[in-house]
């Protein structure tokens, strides 16, 4: 009888999420379109699966709609990267170098940038544009890229929203050789004015 | 002192026979010139070789030497200026119609404004198989183990897919020493193409360009660059309304410094028969036999070249200097 129950109840749950719409979803997603930067510190876990090894990253990151994205790895080793839509800088504490990388010379960086601000943007219509994406839960999606670039490389994405829906909790990358690259935010800021100096590389 | 009475005693001779026979001496004078005349412009070859005007051990000599050597007067660039964005994309068309004009004449050896699939080429593993023609041995002097994994945290690090792919392609880092040159390069040259279109355009595509690669030149034959450019020209007779063309190569300095000298010349020859006039009416009070101070050197020039056209193969003339090619 319990496992009755709890087949009943497992259905309830499914045709809640089966009967929310890409619309309904979207619509639910506003507080976060509206935002305009996002700042927020996070841990990026690259499952290896040739190397069965875990590489953790803690960091910070910072993004301007439709402008620049922050990455700033802590640890275990420090560099910055700015990507931005013309090209992509890096910065290394260890040489203090500054590597620039011009999307116009190489243009997956652009679909990498264009990517990123967009799952990092929760706009659904855009990300329409790019991906297959099916609702995975009340609070997830999973997209499946249809550029011929991410497809070498990532067979989906599942990117999980804040109850508030203002943010973006996780997003998971699964790559097509089993590797799985899985970010978690956390300390989120939102529509706070990013200071410029937090741009300027090398960091001052 | 023997020889030299004898010498005095022939020269008077000739002399005082010149002075007797004036006409014959007129005639013959007259014989000559024409002989000149007749080898001038008909046995002269003459080229303008501006390396000939320089010493041959002169570091400016040495310079210009260098640069024939290096076949930099190869490649000419046409840059088709449309004035709006994505104007080139709309004359795609017509310049893949010239491009492949262009292929076939003959002073081509080859064209390029065709791109291959760029966003598959220019993946940053595709890098590392130009290592070994960019690089010495001496970039392995850092490829060690330690190296390895340091540049594998630092890739891990990037908030992108495929890092395991692009580390066994380049477990060192070399790519990104690469990266760095390539944007030093774009500095240098000012130039910035696109790679969305699948040909040579800048980033709004408002402009597209050819590259050719022409036969062996020699950099300083403005008469050759004359003949090549104007053939060029008369490929794209038919360019589209508000289209621009613009040449870049070294070949346009080469007529550059022609049209400089030559005006130089003409600004010199002006000012020489002005002043000579001055000094004709003024200090000559226009006495005919003044005549003679211009003529004696244009006649003398005249009988020079005139032997010197049929003694050697080239004479190549440049402003107020002769340079000889036996």
């Amino acid at each position: 009888m319990r496992f009755l129950i709890l087949i009943l109840a497992l259905l309830c749950v499914q045709t809640v999420v089966a009967g929310d719409t890409l619309a309904q979803f979207s619509e639910r997603l506003a507080p976060l379109m509206e935002c305009q930067t996002v700042q927020a510190d996070y841990v990026q876990t690259r499952k290896i699966k040739s190397l069965g090894i875990d590489l953790v990253i803690n960091g910070s990151m910072a993004l301007e709609k439709n402008g620049r994205l922050l990455w700033h790895s802590k640890s275990p080793l420090s560099s910055i990267i700015i990507i931005s839509a013309d090209s992509l800088r890096l910065w290394d504490a260890e040489t203090n170098q500054v590597t620039t990388v011009s999307a116009s010379r190489f243009p997956w960086l652009k679909l990498i940038y264009s990517s990123m601000s967009e799952w990092l943007s929760g706009d659904i219509k855009k990300l329409e544009n790019s991906s297959r994406i099916t609702i995975k839960d009340k609070h997830t999606l999973e997209l499946v890229p249809e550029q011929e670039f991410f497809l070498k490389f990532v067979s989906k994405v599942e990117i999980s929203f804040t109850s508030a829906y203002d943010a973006v909790k996780t997003m998971i990358l699964f790559e097509n050789n089993g590797d799985i690259l899985h970010f978690e935010y956390k300390n989120i800021i939102l529509n706070q004015t990013i200071p410029e100096s937090r741009w300027l590389l090398p960091p001052k | 002192m023997v020889i030299a009475a004898k010498i005095e005693k022939a020269s008077s001779r000739a002399l005082i026979f010149a002075l007797r026979h004036r006409k014959i001496l007129w005639l013959f004078c007259f014989i000559l010139l024409v002989f000149a005349l007749v080898s001038t412009f008909f046995f002269g070859s003459y080229g303008n070789d501006i390396k000939t005007l320089f010493p041959k051990n002169s570091d400016a000599g040495k310079a210009l030497a260098s640069m024939q050597r290096s076949q930099a007067a190869n490649t000419v660039v046409l840059e088709f200026d449309t004035g709006q964005k994505n104007g080139a994309v709309k004359i795609e068309p017509w310049l893949d119609q010239l491009a492949s004009r262009l292929e076939k004449l003959e002073f081509v050896n080859s064209l390029t404004f065709r791109l291959s699939n760029f966003a598959e080429d220019a993946a940053p593993e595709k890098l590392i198989s130009a290592i070994p023609l960019l690089y010495d041995v001496t970039i392995l002097d850092n490829a060690n183990p330690a190296t390895a994994v340091s540049q594998m945290l630092r890739q891990a690090a990037m908030p992108v897919p495929g890092v395991v792919a692009r580390h066994r392609h380049d477990p060192f880092g070399f790519s990104l020493k690469i990266f760095n040159e390539l944007e030093v390069l774009k500095d240098l040259a000012g130039m910035e193409f696109s790679p969305e279109h699948l040909f040579i355009a800048n980033r709004d595509a408002s402009r597209a360009a050819i590259i050719l690669d022409l036969n062996p030149l020699t950099i300083g034959d403005a008469a050759t660059v004359r003949k090549i450019f104007s053939k060029l020209k008369a490929e794209w007779k038919d360019l589209p309304v508000g289209v621009q063309v613009n040449i870049i190569s070294p070949l346009t300095h080469t007529l550059g410094n022609e049209e400089t000298i030559k005006s130089d010349i003409i600004r010199i020859s002006l000012f020489s028969i002005l002043f000579l006039g001055i000094l004709f009416f003024v200090l000559y009070r226009g006495d005919l036999r003044a005549l003679w101070i211009p003529l004696i050197p244009i006649c003398a020039s005249l009988f020079v070249v005139g032997v010197m056209a049929v003694s050697f193969d080239k004479i190549r003339r440049t402003g107020g200097m002769q340079h000889l090619t036996p």
